[in-house]
């Protein structure tokens, strides 16, 4: 169950009850019992300097001709024209093959660096791009919540609001990093991430707010401006120092960035980007815009992991890949293939046990509308990377709810 | 609107957009800043002398102030 903070009349003028949460801070929280008991959670998870980076495949990818499971008969009954041949996939056992342009992919998964988990969805699916998303940003279907799941995270895990903790690479900001506390990150263009203004403006525009004030509305807008001022410049900078020889393919979904970042030692702990504008939205003759797709979206994954090799990271940074809902079973008549339901999620990183996980969805036992029907509930995933990744051990104050988490790292 | 109002410096000119633009008072080191940058895009503190071509500053003006983190408060 979530509850709703609504702004209410007998608070002073001005002031919403958000605004006094964010007053009162950390050290309002230390007092009490389980103020005392948050922080030690958190102090747990504070201990490691591992990274979470979350990469949203927007548009729903198609999840059965990605991990193709061409060893099922029904995959072929279900996609006469559009299922991809055996002989067409990089197989990786007897029954799943990555599609041919998945190099990364593949090799990552050879080198037991890949889980598959697979039948990701929740009950009540949605088709909506708009509320499926939701429901995965804020990890809570069906139900209002104001927070997003990687918010609510970073409220957890770091309740003393650690400038930078939270980066959201995109051209707005993700309902997925939305917090009660921190105030993330979000950018696009680093080399654009300033105040911009007429040449006579820039002094003015540049310097630091004073920061005392007896008005909380007044002095946390300062704070905001004081952080995103700080903030874009340490952005250009690492951005500007970042050289790398690593080969990230056509489209590198902004995870150069955040190696420069990762490699300027931000104290960020968990980022979020995306392949961005509902790119995965296959309606119309799916097969080369869908293997383009995703050869793309793995050359960028294995670079990245590569580049954190580069800069002795590997062993810290991990990558969560999703998409909103996997696509429709049988293929439509446009050679594409419409909304649908569950779908595989995708962790990579050197500290992740490879493999699959979770219980593979049956092709012939389909719901009404023949979709998938799911066999993971996607927070288990997230519960996976909170507790057995980042160490934050109680995932279910951050999920509004018990998910087990898989055994995915080493 | 500066000149119906009556005013006659670029002091004055600032603190009535300040009034009328922001629910909270600034800061003096902002409200300075904001003095010397008029000042030096009209090139005297006369609003009379700069009669013919304050547009511009004044745009600047408003601008810098509707920049600012308090003119969210408004």
């Amino acid at each position: 169950m979530t509850h709703t903070i609504r702004t209410s009349s007998c608070l002073p003028a001005g002031l919403s009850r958000r605004d006094i949460l964010r007053a009162m801070g950390a050290g309002a929280l230390a007092l009490s019992p389980f103020g005392q008991a948050a922080q030690a959670l958190a102090a747990e998870s504070a201990d490691n300097n591992r990274i979470l980076v979350i990469l949203e495949l927007s548009g729903g990818n198609d999840g059965l001709n990605t991990l193709v499971p061409y060893g099922d008969d029904a995959y072929y009954r279900h996609r006469p024209k559009i299922g991809i041949k055996p002989e067409k996939l990089r197989r990786i056992d007897d029954h799943f093959g990555f599609q041919e342009g998945m190099a990364g992919f593949e090799r990552l998964y050879k080198d037991g660096q890949l889980a598959l988990v697979h039948g990701c969805g929740y009950d009540r699916p949605s088709f909506s791009h708009f509320v499926s998303m939701t429901y995965w940003h804020t990890a809570a279907p069906n139900s209002g919540e104001p927070y997003g799941w990687v918010g609510r995270l970073a409220d957890a895990m770091d309740p003393n609001n650690t400038p930078n903790y939270l980066v959201n690479i995109d051209a707005s900001q993700s309902l997925a990093v939305r917090s009660r506390s921190h105030i993330p990150v979000v950018f696009d263009d680093p080399e654009r991430f300033d105040r911009k203004g007429l040449q006579q403006e820039q002094t003015l525009l540049n310097s630091t707010p004073e920061p005392t004030t007896h008005n909380a509305s007044q002095r946390f807008l300062r704070e905001v401006a004081h952080g995103a001022q700080q903030a874009s410049a340490l952005v250009r900078d690492a951005w500007d120092k970042y050289r790398s020889p690593v080969d990230y393919g056509l489209v590198n979904l902004d995870l150069p960035k955040v190696a420069s970042l990762i490699e300027a030692d931000m104290p960020t702990r968990l980022y979020y980007t995306s392949f961005r504008n509902n790119a995965f939205d296959t309606h119309v003759y799916q097969n080369s815009t869908h293997a383009r797709l995703l050869t793309y979206a793995s050359d960028a994954v294995a670079a990245f992991l590569q580049d954190m090799e580069r800069i002795g990271r590997a062993d810290d940074v991990v990558l969560l890949a999703f998409s909103e809902f996997g696509r429709r079973v049988p293929e439509n008549t446009n050679l594409g293939t419409d909304h649908g339901t569950a779908n595989p999620m995708f962790i990579a990183g050197r500290s992740v046990k490879g493999g699959h996980y979770g219980a593979l969805p049956s092709l012939t036992e389909l719901d009404e509308g023949d979709n998938l029907i799911f066999t993971t509930d996607f927070r288990r995933v997230y519960a996976s990377v909170i507790e057995n990744w980042l160490g934050y051990t109680d995932s279910a104050a951050v999920l509004n709810g018990t998910f087990e988490p898989f055994a995915l790292f080493s | 609107m500066v000149q119906a109002a009556g005013l006659a410096t670029a002091e004055q000119v600032v603190d009535y957009f300040l009034t009328r633009l922001l629910q909270v008072p600034t800061g003096e080191k902002l409200r300075r800043q904001l003095i010397d940058t008029l000042q030096q895009e009209l090139g005297t503190a006369s609003i009379a002398e700069a009669a013919t071509y304050m547009e511009e500053p004044l745009r600047l003006l408003l601008h810098l102030i509707m920049s600012t983190p308090e003119y969210q408060l408004g």
